[in-house]
């Protein structure tokens, strides 16, 4: 079948050129390939694009492309074709013209001159473009430049000679190395908070012991055996700065519990992992009396377990919590009331321990030691018995000697008359007799005996008793860091630790044992277990430095 | 004058005879109808690299030459010639006589004679000259070895073949061109050349005088031209006329030399001695068969040799030897060639040098009992003949099919251009000649039986490996004589759904698209590639066509009339069953496209994209496409700087996008003509271009898919990492192109990154995983499924 | 027939990534130091150390993904395993630094790091859905085919406003040369048509033709009081071709968002990576320096 294409072209001055071309082909096939009889160069255009047909009842167009070809306007993928029909492929425009005779059929193919398209309308952005003209590139060498100044140089300037770090740090503006504070300081520190260099001492150095020492001293050297345990001696491997929260005690349940798990055989030491499960009974530190060979007593402490049956105080103090403690109060020189632990355990400064408990303040007010009825406010000392006879036998004597007028001794006799020697003698024998009556009285029967162990000795005519002296053990768990004010709370009073009211003995110990302190005190774990308990590692109540003897809880002490 | 020899042809072959005349102090003279030597390697552009082809053959020859620079070769040549006797504008007009005195006559009259001559032209044949007056005007040129030589000039090209084309568009870059031609279109031009051309004369580029004649030049650079409307004066700095030239064929019968066929490519018949059927009378290098600038010049050696009566061996003959060392017997070379003459009876009657040249081309393969000669789906397109042995075909239906000596195989792929169709065993020790494609497609132009051979061979073993597996090779062979080619382009139409059946189809290149009207429109319910069949349905059971067959590219069929086939299922039971069953299937497939029509519009939308003829695409899933173009620079800096794919374009449909990226076809476009064969297909089916590209720039005319692109070198890459940090030198993908001055562009296209482990580049970088490369028939059945 | 990156071989670096996370939990909940968790720990080190390789590594990818020859992998595994392993890295991160924040050069690192993840996290997300938009938005166009068409629309306006008064030729010419789209990044984010035209005897600065609006109504007022019928039907054809300009503005102004929205995330995310690897480097340095 012959084709005719008649290319036309447009010159710029506006004229028109035209060139045809006859060709031998089943069809016009119009697309991109090369291998098209009419090749359009236009990307809009498919290879194959579509063809036109010649037959005897005329021509037709097919295409699959959908909707790819405009035929007067409609776009459509198959049409009968007619002279003068307008055919539009992307920006060609094909005419159907009249053929001459020999040719079946025959189209005008023209190439439209170029419009002036100039518009900004964006391309498939690169993907090296760039926002605002930064590229990437430039965006991250400044941020990287940025962060270097701030995250390293700037703080970095403190680090530098000369006082540098003076100016750096107490400017608002300058940026320290404060910003390089991994976390917070702890308040003891607070002074040097911002003096890295107070421990910090060389660059890419661990913080030595010496920093340490400049402030602390340790007077009492780490023992040798804890370099095993720990594998350092540094104290800052314990001590650690910049965390949160801040603690500079290691409370570390490992820090004990890693050896006193399972101790070597050679220690004598009752293993001790955890405060619930894995802790012995507690061991007290008791004053106990022992009489030496010549007949005194001394005192010295013994450890012993509460369980232990030998465990009383020994203090020879006659005490019976339970009476002065009767719920409906007791009767008192100024009336009936009750009587609070408070009013003789009075805490020491800082609420660790309690004040030793003192006759003078605390029993006299009822246990007065008077000794004439009619003269109550006359009372003895307190202390060394002698000198409670020395002063009834003054007492007497002045009442029989004395000038007075209501004098022992009525006999008549002159005016100006002056005792004879005989009577003197007579009256101080009377008035040490009578002085004789009323200490009897009170050691052994009234005041002393109450609360002391009296004992008489007939040989000894003119001192026959003796008290046994009193000795109360003040810290029965001296170790242990234990603070009463911190135990004081809403939920907790005396007797919930010391069973005070049912006591009846002064033998009791009223110290709490272990089980106690486990009502509220958990294992070392409890918070991860999520037992209501509370948390207690060894270094709640344990020290953990040796003590050049071997024994625990000396802590290191501020300088003067 | 008379002389010992005349030489005829001042071309690689004449020049080396001359040169040995001349050592061997004969009385000769050598006759070179233009102004200098080698005129066909003048013409080729400037720096134009050279090749030594083939490699193997020693050269034999007085003058140096080695594979080098255009110039570097014609120096070497001309210095080696020294004081030879040559005779320039000696244009020989005709020879008469035979052996002891032929007559050589001259354009200006003169007659030299000789007792032999050697006809030595060449197939260019010499450029027609203008023929008006002015014609010699030094500013007319019948050549043109750089076309950026010149800039600013008004040139003139006269012609209208695909040589003025090229020029008169290289020259457009920097002059204004006026092309001049003689009819009112340009039929002789490529497709390429004449989208080019038409293109350039659109766009105002090239000035165009259609049906215009030149008639005269005159001194003062200006051209006179007859047109339609009347006389034209064109003022211009130069003309260039390329006008083709006068083919020698005419010249050379004119001689008494006789030709085996009209085909144009045939050669003429020649003595092992390069004496044609003229006693005394010559030829050697193209004209003789042999194209090649070094086979042409040991000829020019060995023919002066033969003429002096001296027997010498040629030299590709220790080659051959050393070919001939393994076969089990006697190796002397004459005789295997004989033999191997004697055993292929498609050989028979080729001539003694050609057949020489094919063995020297081809592979003795000498595999054992036992051994795979090739395998189904290798990508080799060999052409195998059998010398000795017994070789078998595996067939689906398991009885092999065996061949004989002197039976060939390979021929489905050799046509086709599809991947091999079945595995071939050497049933017995055999001695094989595997033989390259383009060799056996020279033969088959030249010699009407050797393609009439293969192509009954080829038909007879659709036929067997298809539907009768049982059949005599008799039968067969009357039915494939029986049969008639036809050859369809790209969406034309084997026959239409309703059609009366007349017959059934056998692909023999190509693939067709079957399509159903389902619903009011066509759904494509299947894809048949080369090797196959269409159209049995019709022929049992219903006599109407049950749907439409397209050819999806430029296809070529083996029609089966009706009849031949019913008489074939008469003769075959058996036949009617395997076609029901094939039918069986169809149905099937039918029944689930339409199910999904949507798959079938997929598979035709993506054979308009001439999926049809690809072995291996790559398709881009644009829901997972970001458009980071990673495929391009991947591509770009895995090959020099230069991407081979365009990603953006292309077409897509159904969120599949299909790029601009080779398709590798079964029947490549692109190794249509390429002047020093660099376009190749590598093994796995890659096809790619070596090296040796002369940068002609047809492969990229002749792709109907614009993937092959001209390219010259890029500017080195830099260090990665400088570049991200300080974005110094150019970004990848982004390399400038160094200044061409000297560097001849080169073709480039995709070779599917063979040279690297780990597959494709563009596939590897994609960050998505939108990019992936499969095959026709593995994305047809992935549409099917649905994906 | 494809595979997303997250889908890449049934999710091998998804599995991976929860194995990291999963590791550094179990040993942070096992590790008990004798401190408060910090990165100084020897759990503490070596998150720090995972971490901090994770982050150059992850850096690398951009390396890798031009390193085209490189045959270790394919660029989508390396993808999908810099998404996971960038998702695990804030664990390991966070599980380093123990929780414990605070106004220094340590959590500048870390929010860096976390701005890096969450900007790279909006660009998966971006990956994954809009490719399908935009090219639901084309109809299997392509950009480049969208503008040829605006071209060609032009042309064709400039051929229809030869045979009108010369005024329009003007106007059509004056609306081409001020049609603008996108011009910027920004403009194609917030796909604002900043298209202008001068409008025949109005201000010769132009006034704003967003949506071809004011050449439309210019022309519809044209055509009204056309008197000439034919001439009228030429605006008519004028004004058609404007409205499908129109159309394929609004087109193209998605197009490009969509565009844009596929890039403008990696200006967060690569120059924050900058950043955070000289942060990460003055975290290191830092530390060590005040040991």
């Amino acid at each position: 079948m012959k084709y005719l294409i008649r290319f036309i072209t447009q010159t710029a001055a506006g004229g028109v050129e035209q060139n045809d071309r006859i060709v031998d082909a089943p069809a016009i096939t119009l697309g991109r390939a090369t291998d098209q009889v009419l090749q359009l160069k236009d990307k809009r255009a498919r290879l194959q694009h579509a063809r036109i047909e010649a037959a005897r009842d005329g021509a037709t167009l097919t295409s699959n492309v959908r909707s790819g070809v405009t035929v007067n306007g409609r776009s459509q993928s198959e049409a009968t074709l007619q002279v003068g029909d307008v055919i539009e492929i992307g920006e060609n425009v094909i005419k159907v013209i009249a053929a001459p005779p020999d040719v079946a059929f025959a189209i005008s193919f023209e190439l439209s001159p170029d419009a002036s398209s100039d518009h900004v309308v964006a391309e498939w952005s690169a993907p090296n473009d760039s926002v605002a003209g930064w590229s990437k590139r430039r965006i991250a060498w400044t941020l990287a430049a940025v962060v270097l100044l701030v995250a390293l140089v700037l703080p970095g300037l403190s680090m530098l000679p000369g006082g540098v770090a003076s100016v750096t740090r107490d400017s608002a503006l300058l940026i320290d190395d404060g910003y390089w504070l991994a976390g917070p300081v702890h308040n003891a520190h607070s002074s040097i908070a911002d003096q890295c260099e107070a421990c910090h001492v060389d660059a890419f150095q661990r913080v030595p012991d010496e920093a340490c020492a400049s402030c602390h001293t340790v007077d009492v050297h780490v023992a040798s055996s804890d370099a095993t345990v720990l594998g350092t001696t540094r104290c800052a491997s314990c001590h650690l700065e910049h965390n949160e929260p801040p603690e500079l005690v290691n409370q570390h349940q490992g820090l004990c519990a890693d050896c006193h798990n399972d101790l070597p055989d050679n220690v004598p030491l009752q293993p001790a992992a955890d405060f619930l499960d894995a802790h012995p009974d507690f061991k007290l530190s008791l004053l106990l009396p022992s009489e030496n060979d010549v007949g005194e007593i001394e005192w010295q402490t013994e450890h012993m377990r509460l369980a232990d049956a030998r465990t009383a105080d020994r203090s020879n103090l006659k005490f019976d919590h339970s009476v002065h403690l009767v719920e409906d109060g007791i009767i008192t020189p100024d009336g009936k009331r009750v009587v609070e632990c408070a009013e003789c355990h009075v805490a020491e400064p800082g609420g660790i321990g309690m004040l030793p408990v003192s006759m003078d303040e605390h029993c006299s007010g009822c246990h007065t030691l008077a000794f004439d009825p009619d003269d109550p406010s006359r009372t003895v000392p307190h202390g060394d018995s002698a000198s409670v006879v020395q002063a009834l036998v003054e007492y007497y004597s002045a009442r029989l000697l004395g000038s007075d007028p209501d004098a022992v001794d009525q006999r008549v006799r002159r005016p100006g008359q002056r005792l004879t020697r005989a009577d003197r003698d007579r009256a101080a024998a009377e008035a040490r007799e009578q002085a004789l009556i009323v200490a009897e009285d009170l050691f052994e029967r009234r005041a002393c005996v109450t609360c002391h162990e009296v004992s008489r000795n007939e040989n000894d005519t003119d001192l026959p008793w003796s008290v046994v002296p009193v000795r109360l053990t003040q810290k029965f768990y001296p170790h242990a860091s234990f603070s009463h004010a911190a135990h004081d709370t809403e939920v907790t009073s005396c007797d919930s630790c010391h069973s005070a009211s049912s006591s009846e003995s002064a033998h009791d110990v009223l110290i709490p044992d272990i089980a106690t302190c486990r009502d509220c005190h958990g294992s070392a774990v409890a918070r991860r277990n999520d037992s209501d308990q509370t948390a207690s590692t060894c270094i709640m109540c344990h020290g953990f430095h040796f003590e050049a003897k071997g024994e625990h809880g000396v802590t290191p002490t501020m300088r003067p | 004058m008379t002389f010992d020899l005349i030489i005829v042809g001042g071309g690689p072959a004449g020049l080396s005879a001359a040169a040995h005349a001349e050592h061997l102090g004969m009385n000769y003279v050598l006759l070179e109808g233009s102004s200098a030597i080698a005129n066909t390697i003048q013409r080729y552009q400037k720096g134009k690299h050279v090749m030594a082809e083939p490699m193997v053959v020693p050269l034999r020859s007085d003058l140096s030459f080695s594979a080098g620079s255009r110039e570097a070769v014609l120096d070497g040549w001309s210095s080696g010639l020294g004081d030879a006797s040559v005779r320039f504008n000696a244009e020989v007009t005709a020879i008469a006589g035979e052996k002891p005195s032929l007559e050589v006559t001259l354009a200006n009259g003169e007659t030299l004679s000789a007792a032999a001559v050697v006809l030595a032209i060449g197939l260019q044949g010499n450029p027609r000259k203008l023929g008006v007056v002015g014609e010699a005007e030094p500013f007319v040129q019948y050549t043109l070895d750089d076309p950026d030589e010149f800039s600013g000039e008004t040139i003139v090209v006269v012609g209208a073949g695909d040589a003025a084309i090229e020029n008169a568009v290289a020259l457009s870059r920097q002059n204004s061109v006026i092309i001049v031609n003689r009819r009112d279109e340009f039929a002789r031009a490529k497709d390429g050349n004449l989208n080019l051309i038409t293109r350039a004369i659109d766009d105002g580029s090239i000035k165009c005088f259609y049906s215009t004649n030149v008639g005269s030049v005159e001194s003062g650079k200006a051209i006179n031209l007859n047109t339609e409307t009347g006389q034209a004066r064109v003022e211009c700095d130069r003309i260039i006329a390329r006008l083709g030239a006068i083919p020698p064929r005419g010249f050379v019968e004119s001689c008494g030399i006789e030709f085996p066929s009209e085909d144009r490519n045939a050669l003429p018949e020649l003595s092992n001695k390069y004496e044609s059927n003229v006693p005394g009378l010559h030829i050697i290098g193209a004209l003789g068969g042999y194209p090649l600038i070094k086979q042409a010049m040991n000829q020019g050696y060995e023919v002066v040799e033969f003429i002096k009566g001296n027997e010498i061996l040629p030299a590709d003959h220790g080659i051959l030897e050393a070919k001939f060392r393994p076969l089990p017997f006697n190796t002397d070379v004459d005789a295997t060639l004989t033999l191997i003459r004697s055993r292929a009876p498609m050989f028979e009657d080729i001539n003694g040098l050609v057949l020489r040249e094919l063995v020297l081309a081809s592979e003795i393969l000498t595999p054992k009992r036992g051994n795979i000669v090739f395998r189904k789906n290798d990508y080799t397109n060999t052409f195998i003949s059998i010398i000795d042995g017994q070789v078998e075909i595996e067939t689906e239906s398991g009885t092999p099919i065996t061949l004989e000596a002197g039976q060939f195989f390979g021929e489905m792929s050799l046509l086709s251009g599809r991947r091999r169709s079945a595995t071939v065993k050497a049933s017995t020790d055999c001695v094989l000649l595997e033989s390259p494609r383009r060799e056996i497609i020279k033969l088959m132009n030249t010699y009407e039986p050797v393609r009439t051979s293969i192509d009954r061979t080829f038909i007879v073993r659709t036929l067997r490996a298809g539907l009768v597996p049982d059949a005599l090779q008799l039968e067969l062979e009357a039915i494939a004589s029986s049969t008639e080619q036809r050859n369809y382009n790209a969406d034309e139409v084997l026959f239409s759904e309703g059609d009366e059946a007349d017959g059934l189809y056998l692909i023999r290149s190509g693939s067709v698209s079957v399509s159903r009207r389902i619903g009011g429109r066509d759904i494509v319910t299947s894809y048949v590639a080369a090797g196959n069949y269409v159209g049995e349905m019709g022929l049992v059971g219903q006599s109407s066509r049950s749907a439409t067959v397209k050819a999806t590219v430029a296809t070529e069929a083996i029609f089966l009339s009706a009849d031949v086939f019913q008489t074939m299922m008469m003769r075959n039971t058996g036949l009617r069953e395997r076609v029901q069953s094939t039918v069986k299937v169809r149905l099937s497939e039918n029944l689930r496209m339409e199910a999904a029509p949507e798959a079938g519009d997929l598979i035709s939308f993506l054979m308009q994209q001439g999926l049809g003829e690809a072995t291996d695409v790559l398709l881009i899933d644009e829901s997972l496409c970001v458009g980071c173009d990673n495929c391009e620079t991947a591509c770009a800096e895995t090959h020099g700087g230069t991407s081979r794919l365009d990603r953006a374009a292309g077409p897509s449909y159904a969120q599949v996008h299909v790029p601009t990226s080779c398709r590798h076809c079964e029947d490549p476009h692109c190794m249509r003509d390429c002047p020093p064969d660099a376009i190749r297909r590598a093994p796995n089916g890659e096809v790619y271009i070596q090296e040796s590209c002369i940068g002609c720039g047809n492969c990229e005319r002749n792709c109907p898919y614009g993937v092959i692109q001209m390219a010259g070198e890029k500017e080195p890459a830099p260090n990665l990492i400088n570049w991200l940090l300080t974005g110094k030198g150019s970004g990848p993908g982004q390399r400038e192109e160094l200044d061409a001055s000297g560097l001849q562009k080169k073709a480039v296209k995709c070779d599917m990154c063979k040279d690297l482990s780990g597959g494709p580049a563009c596939v590897r970088a994609c960050p998505t995983g939108a990019a992936l490369r499969m095959s026709p028939s593995e994305f047809v059945n992935l549409t099917k499924g649905g994906s | 027939m494809h595979e997303s990156i997250l889908a890449f071989r049934k999710r091998r670096y998804l599995w991976v990534a929860l194995g990291v996370i999963g590791a550094s939990f179990v040993a942070y909940w096992i590790h008990d130091p004798q401190e408060p968790p910090n990165g100084g720990t020897w759990l503490g080190y070596t998150l720090g150390v995972v971490g901090a390789g994770l982050i150059v590594w992850l850096t690398w990818f951009g390396v890798r993904k031009r390193r085209y020859a490189s045959t270790a992998g394919t660029v989508q595994g390396w993808l999908s395993a810099h998404v996971y392993l960038g998702m695990a890295l804030v664990v390991v991160s966070l599980l380093h630094s123990g929780f414990q924040y605070g106004w220094n050069v340590h959590t500048l690192a870390l929010v860096l790091m976390l701005v890096v993840v969450i900007s790279g996290a909006y660009g998966v997300f971006v990956y994954l859905k809009y490719p399908q938009r935009i090219s639901e938005n084309r109809g299997g166009v392509s950009n480049s085919e969208l503008l040829m068409q605006l071209e060609d629309l032009d042309k064709r306006s400039v051929r229809a406003a030869r045979d009108l008064p010369p005024e329009y030729a003007e106007f059509v010419d004056s609306g081409i040369r001020r049609t603008q789209l996108g011009a910027t990044l920004w403009q194609r984010l917030r796909n604002d048509d900043q298209s202008r035209i001068v409008l025949p005897g109005g201000d010769p600065a132009g006034v704003t033709n967003a949506g071809q609006e004011a050449a439309l109504d210019w022309l519809a007022e044209k055509q009204s009081t056309a008197s000439d019928p034919d001439v009228a039907a030429k605006i008519g054809e004028l004004s058609a071709l404007l409205r499908n300009k129109r159309r394929l503005m609004k087109q193209l102004a998605v197009d490009l968002k969509l565009q844009a929205s596929l890039e403008i995330w990696l200006f967060v995310h690569v120059p924050m990576t900058a950043a955070l690897l000289v942060a990460l480097f003055a975290h290191i340095l830092v530390v060590f320096l005040y040991w």
